[in-house]
């Protein structure tokens, strides 16, 4: 309770809260000390910590530059297929780096379009839709791999310790349909909240060349930390399951043939990876392991089977809406954790309800934070540029969601359970 | 009366109508305009304290200067150059000047360095923008809503010294030719007088009120000015007259309300005024 109260206020840096839950639960005598900081030998955290040097190496040579620049090239025609094509593109990159990271880089390429567009900021459409596109695509494409977002990895150790393997493969396939389906979806409620008032974007076109002849032809070492990512991203489908490979040690080998290659050094490293997100996850993680060793997220899935009547689906249902409430008012990473031992618990008292189908259901509703500002970096980074209102965002950040739970229950429903069978 | 006009334009809330304004009541008064244009540190900071746990300093300097970039640019390819056409063929001063900082402290910082006669801002409910400076300045605040009536409402009580609205109201009313309506409104919740030097006196009876309110009504009489008389709370007064006569311009003094319903303190009257107002207000302060 403490730490979702100072995840929502965030009195002090999330980060800093993620420490106190470290040193409250030994001091309490809920959890012993070593348990506690053992909990940072999960592979999950070395996982995150070799994705975050790998995304330093894309952004310190630009290559995500270059990637999403040439991605939107393919959108140039008109208006609504341009911010549809700021979305997608958005999401993609999402899913070989962390969402904030996209969010920060797509940013300052489409306020640049819009100024030559002579777009003015919140009183036009066709602004408020291309910026809130980069926030709800770097959300929605963060479900998609398990770099996207760091409640991700932090599902996939919960699971283990469980004795339960998710590879990067599986997240994929479990995770892409959720993907592909409300993006489109997602976009045109944008649509229809914002009717685009702009008939041609010309100057966008212009704006797109001018930006990628000052990339340039694409450098060598541009070419090596490609190779490399993909050679890393081919591992982590095909190769996560060995025992003696894993997803961390993959991800590190990405970041060591990184520094073998000379594409990136230490100094790019403390520039770049998010140290603070480590120790967040951390908090986040034996959070999570005190609520299930003291019964808390048995209590409280004891009391919400109870509500529902141990209806299968009402749960269901229940679980994606309040996960979707609490993430946004909280860091995901925080929502997620504090869900994912009720989400547990509710798997042994309900059937029908594994482990695997619970976490999926929450990581994955604990992604769509779309209606505050405090929900998630992207749309703090986005609502800085000016483009659109915090009405704006609740408005069309509501109506998404909406439909986003609806989404979720149906694949959750149909997919996961009738056609995977999680 | 308004020869040297602030604009300040905040990067969080910009319209068109305060810019059209200025210019207009330049030309009207054969006056200067100067742009302040305020890039806001409250959403830099607010976006810092968001993303210190997902972006690195290095990201956060990066992309803070990408935004402070983008405003500049803002300001100068949209809204002074918007504001250079409107002046097309207009013999109007413009001078232009983008600053980063807080927006009520950077009004204040300019009208301590150079002298104007009035402020114009436009005004959104509920943004991120500090309006104090509508209660901390000394000159005429105008707070332009883009409404198209032609008429002005002097808003006079029991509250205020009522010497510089009716004299503003009448010249305003002479120079826009438009029509002057005034109301004294007798502020029941906060029942003293304010003198001419702006200081309250103690709690006085219903009565007496009414007696200087009867003595100023007279002395307008005196002037063709044909007063309405309201017992109420002045903020809800005001707006409900406006709406009755769909009032272009609400003019309201230097008034001095203290206290509110059932007698408890109350502060920043006219920011709750402008808060809840959909016409253009002037306050002179």
């Amino acid at each position: 309770m403490t730490a979702a109260i100072l995840w929502i206020t965030e009195p002090i840096p999330l980060a800093a809260t993620g420490l106190l839950i470290m040193i409250l639960q030994p001091l309490l005598g809920i959890i012993p000390a070593e348990e506690i900081y053992s909990t940072f030998g999960n592979q999950a955290v070395f996982f995150l910590i070799g994705a975050f040097i790998i995304a330093a190496a894309i952004e310190t040579h630009g290559l995500h530059r270059r990637i999403a620049l040439k991605f939107l090239k393919h959108f140039e025609n008109t208006p609504r297929g341009f911010t549809f094509g700021i979305m997608l593109s958005s999401a993609l990159l999402s899913f070989i780096m962390p969402e904030h990271g996209v969010a920060a880089l797509f940013l300052p390429i489409i306020t640049s379009i819009l100024l030559a567009m002579k777009i003015i900021p919140k009183e036009s459409n066709f602004g408020k839709v291309s910026i809130l596109s980069i926030a709800y695509g770097c959300s929605i494409g963060s479900l998609g791999t398990l770099i996207g977002g760091a409640r991700n990895p932090l599902t996939i150790g919960f699971l283990a310790d469980a004795g339960i393997t998710v590879t990067f493969l599986d997240w994929m396939i479990y995770a892409i349909p959720v993907v592909f389906i409300c993006l489109p979806v997602v976009w045109l409620v944008l649509q229809f909240v914002f009717p685009i008032e702009v008939d041609q974007i010309t100057q966008a076109k212009n704006e797109i060349e001018q930006q990628v002849s000052l990339q340039g032809k694409i450098k060598k070492k541009e070419i090596i930390v490609l190779s490399i990512l993909i050679f890393t991203v081919f591992l982590w489908i095909f190769f996560s399951h060995y025992t003696y490979f894993g997803l961390a040690g993959i991800a590190l080998l990405g970041s060591i043939l990184l520094f073998i290659s000379g594409s990136i050094t230490w100094k790019d490293v403390e520039k770049k990876v998010p140290w603070g997100i480590i120790v967040l996850y951390g908090g986040a993680i034996t959070l999570g392991l005190g609520m299930q060793q003291t019964g808390a997220g048995h209590w409280i899935a004891q009391n919400l089977f109870e509500l529902m009547s141990g209806n299968f689906y009402l749960i269901v249902f229940s679980l994606i809406l309040f996960t979707i409430l609490l993430t946004n008012i909280m860091s995901n990473t925080g929502a997620v954790a504090v869900l994912l031992p009720i989400g547990f618990a509710l798997a042994t008292d309900i059937p029908g309800i594994s482990p695997l189908f619970a976490s999926m259901i929450i990581a994955l509703s604990g992604g769509l934070a779309f209606v505050f500002i405090i929900a998630t970096p992207g749309n703090a980074i986005t609502y800085s540029s000016g483009y659109f209102s915090t009405k704006d965002l609740f408005k069309a950040g509501s109506i998404a969601n909406l439909i986003c739970i609806a989404i979720i229950f149906v694949i959750s429903v149909v997919y996961w359970k009738g056609f995977l069978g999680l | 009366m308004f020869k040297r006009i602030l604009v300040p334009i905040s990067s969080e809330f910009h319209s068109k109508d305060v810019i059209k304004r200025s210019i207009y009541l330049a030309g009207l008064f054969s006056g200067t305009v100067h742009l302040l244009y305020i890039i806001e540190e409250k959403p830099l900071d607010e976006l810092d304290r968001r993303t210190d746990t997902h972006l690195t300093h290095y990201n956060r300097t990066e992309t803070h200067q990408d935004l402070l970039n983008q405003q500049r640019q803002t300001a100068d390819d949209l809204i002074f150059d918007d504001a250079q056409h409107l002046l097309h063929k207009k013999n109007i001063n413009m001078k232009t000047t983008i600053v980063q900082g807080e927006f009520s402290s950077v009004v204040i910082d300019e009208l301590k360095k150079n002298q104007y006669d009035l402020v114009i801002i436009g005004y959104e409910r509920g943004s991120m923008i500090d309006y104090r400076l509508i209660n901390d300045i000394d000159i005429p605040v105008w707070i332009e809503s883009g409404g198209k009536h032609q008429s002005i409402l002097a808003v006079c009580s029991n509250l205020a010294p009522n010497k510089k609205v009716p004299e503003i109201s009448i010249k305003l009313a002479e120079k826009l030719d438009w029509d002057l309506n005034m109301i004294y409104v007798t502020d029941i919740e906060d029942n003293v007088e304010v003198d001419e030097h702006g200081n309250r006196s103690s709690p006085k009876p219903l009565h007496e009120l009414l007696f200087s309110r009867q003595e100023f009504i007279e002395h307008m009489q005196d002037k063709g000015i044909f007063v309405k008389t309201v017992e109420g709370s002045l903020q809800k007064e005001s707006i409900k007259a406006a709406k009755q006569i769909k009032a272009g311009l609400v003019i309201i003094g230097r008034e001095q309300k203290k206290r509110g319903k059932l007698g408890l303190p109350i502060k920043k009257v006219k920011q709750k005024i402008a808060d809840r107002s959909k016409y253009s207000l002037l306050f002179i302060n």
